[in-house]
């Protein structure tokens, strides 16, 4: 089917939503979705916001639930409805489905599991699932998904546990049970979304489509997916390859065991494995593959907060030489290349004030006792350096250092040097924190470990 | 389970989207071979005995190369005659030795995206080697360069050669990129050996072949 983007406008962006099987059981996902519309999330966060359109819980055997009117059926709601999200059982999937469909409602959120995931039984109910909402023009998420969160629009039509703050960051996972995890960590980690979306079986909207649908999303700058398995593999790399010269698209891939195959003596078959095929696939397509589900977070929020850049030639900045030499390593591992600092550009640091005893080649090592002016002479000489593409910043934590003004050297040097990637790997915990804090609000990625600051790095440069 | 494509078939498959092979006779009959050797072929020259089912030639050392004269020619091609005994024959070729670097080419159909095509390093070692780039079809020029140079093969692709030994790099990539269009276009391949190819500094040659195809009705 080809794509049309108004499928999932009518997820996103809905005036009203029916949550039918709502129900007085707090540990039913029926009450789940309707707390997430009510008040925004089912465990209080800060900032969650109640969906600020109609709200109609559905369901026969209450009157109210939450103290809100519930309706017998979807035909029994006063207005129009624009999306149902369904918590009923699979056996009443395809009548409440029809019951939509004469009330003309737009779109459907099926969170009940029961479908493809069982076997063929399932999959013939989810064949049938998919031809009734088709017969009405209905789009469906789903089923067997957690459902949809747009913090733009204050829209959680999810049983997740929580909201996450309003961001840059488009999730889309296969994966229902993970999203929530994920969101817990979100919130504990400072990362926004503009969307998350859990797909499910995908009957009819698939991870592609929602890849397709950011594109155009003025709230998406970069997007996160979780994958298992895929259809369409084609299709895929046709959309991820236009798709990410404007929005990078940051993949986690599970499912990487299945070696080659065995088959009828020929080498080839034995030697090429599918998640081979699957690095292959997103190189061409310009998907940067994430190792685990924290990198996939912290590439995608450093891809949507600064530019990405084809200058591989990295210079990194410490003030111990430890820490220096094992970033070094790292990049190196990851394809990352060292640039080797000219006569010119020692003679212009030293200049500025270096120490005696500073290292005169890259990583350039500042040595323990460089209190942010330092810091500030060697930022800003190579980030102003043209053979110099982008800059890792290290800061170990001495008596004198002063972990806020380095942060503010890094956060200036940015605003100049837009086009430059630049992230920070700042040493230590407690007393450290005050000086991340700050990077991270201005969009600077910030780690605690020289090697993860690397693979970000890598991941800005294009070489993931 | 799917079938292997014959080796005249697959000859001209090959032939059909550009891909180059060494210059060779197919023979059923000594009084055949006799001829073919005759004529103008040029020595060495390799012969071998081709299966029906064509598996690995080497391993059941149905291959005799370096032959220098015809002489030595007719002796490998009553070896070989014996050795195959029994096992059922399309035919025997007589080929020209191509003196080169030597690579495979391969392609896997992939149940999510489609035709894949792979090169790597050398003959029979790749599978312990495990030196080889993948990418998806189709491919174009740039691309196929691209794959070339990330494995350890580089080396012969430089100016210099490695250790002297050259091979050309736009022939082993247009040879690629000719692969890649014959496997995307033919979808019925599920898997694919051009195994040895051999590429020298003006050129590239699949100098065997192995080809399997979908079976009819699954």
């Amino acid at each position: 089917m080809a794509f049309d983007r108004t499928r999932i406008d009518q997820l996103v962006k809905p005036s009203s939503v029916a949550v039918i099987g709502a129900s007085t059981d707090p540990a039913s996902v029926g009450q789940g979705v309707l707390k997430s519309l009510l008040y925004g999330s089912v465990f209080e966060v800060g900032g969650a916001k109640p969906f600020p359109g109609k709200v109609y819980p559905v369901n026969p055997h209450h009157s109210d639930v939450l103290g809100k009117k519930c309706y017998a059926s979807v035909h029994d709601v006063p207005g129009e409805v624009d999306l149902a999200v369904l918590c009923v059982p699979a056996a009443a999937v395809i009548q409440v489905v029809r019951e939509c469909g004469q009330k003309k409602v737009k779109a459907l959120v099926v969170t009940t599991a029961g479908f493809a995931e069982i076997g063929a039984q399932g999959r013939l109910l989810q064949e049938q699932l998919a031809a009734e909402a088709d017969k009405y023009g209905m789009t469906i998420l789903g089923p067997n998904c957690l459902g949809i969160i747009r913090p733009p629009e204050s829209l959680n039509a999810s049983f997740a546990l929580a909201a996450p703050k309003d961001g840059e960051v488009a999730f889309i996972s296969q994966s229902g049970a993970l999203s929530d995890s994920v969101i817990d960590w979100a919130i504990e980690n400072r990362f926004k979304f503009s969307l998350l979306v859990s797909v499910g079986n995908s009957a009819q909207l698939d991870t592609t489509d929602f890849i397709e649908w950011c594109e155009t999303d003025p709230h998406t700058k970069a997007i996160a997916v979780y994958l298992e398995g895929l259809k369409d593999g084609r299709r895929f790399m046709e959309v991820c390859k236009r798709v990410s010269k404007t929005k990078p698209i940051v993949l986690l891939k599970a499912g990487r065991g299945a070696a080659g195959t065995k088959s009828a003596g020929a080498h080839t078959g034995s030697l090429v494995g599918s998640y081979r095929v699957w690095k292959a696939a997103c190189r061409q397509c310009g998907v940067v593959l994430a190792n685990d589900f924290e990198e996939m977070f912290e590439f995608a929020g450093a891809l949507a907060s600064q530019k990405r850049s084809l200058h591989n030639s990295v210079a990194i900045v410490t003030n111990g030489g430890g820490a220096g030499v094992l970033c070094a390593d790292y990049c190196e591992e990851n394809g990352i290349k060292l640039a080797e600092l000219t006569e010119d550009t020692l003679k212009t640091l030293e200049s500025k004030g270096m120490h005696k005893a500073y290292s005169r080649r890259n990583p350039l090592d500042l040595v323990g006792d460089a209190l942010p002016e330092r810091y500030k002479a060697a930022v800003d000489t190579l980030m102003s350096t043209e053979y110099i593409g982008a800059v890792i910043v290290i800061q170990t934590l001495q008596t004198m250092t002063d972990t806020v003004e380095d942060a503010k050297v890094v956060i200036e040097a940015k605003k100049k040097f837009p086009d430059k990637p630049i992230c920070c790997v700042f040493m230590g915990g407690r007393f450290t924190r005050p000086g991340s804090k700050l990077l991270v609000e201005h969009g600077i990625a910030e780690f605690n470990d020289p090697r993860r600051a690397a693979r970000t790095m890598a991941a800005m440069l294009g070489l993931l | 389970m799917a079938t292997a494509l014959g080796y005249k078939q697959s000859l001209s498959l090959l032939e059909a989207y550009g891909i180059e092979t060494p210059v060779q006779v197919l023979v059923r009959t000594s009084e055949q071979f006799d001829y073919a050797i005759a004529d103008k072929l040029r020595y060495p020259l390799v012969v071998k005995a081709i299966p029906v089912d064509a598996g690995h030639k080497t391993e059941k050392q149905l291959v005799i190369t370096g032959l220098q004269t015809a002489k030595e020619a007719k002796q490998a091609f009553s070896s070989l005659y014996q050795r195959a005994s029994g096992i059922p024959l399309e035919c025997f070729v007589i080929q020209e030795q191509v003196k080169g670097v030597e690579f495979i080419v391969g392609s896997k159909k992939d149940d999510v995206f489609g035709q894949t095509i792979m090169f790597g390093m050398g003959g029979v070692y790749v599978e312990l080697t495990r030196d080889f780039s993948i990418r998806v079809c189709p491919l174009d020029v740039e691309h196929a360069k691209a794959m070339l140079l990330e494995t350890k093969a580089a080396a012969f692709f430089s100016r210099d050669g490695f250790r002297g030994i050259r091979a050309s790099l736009d022939a082993t990539a247009k040879f690629l990129v000719n692969a890649s269009r014959m496997v995307e276009e033919n979808p019925q391949v599920t898997e694919m050996d051009l195994n040895p190819v051999i590429a020298t500094a003006d050129g590239c040659y699949a100098v065997d072949c192995r080809i399997l195809l979908e079976q009819k009705g699954q």
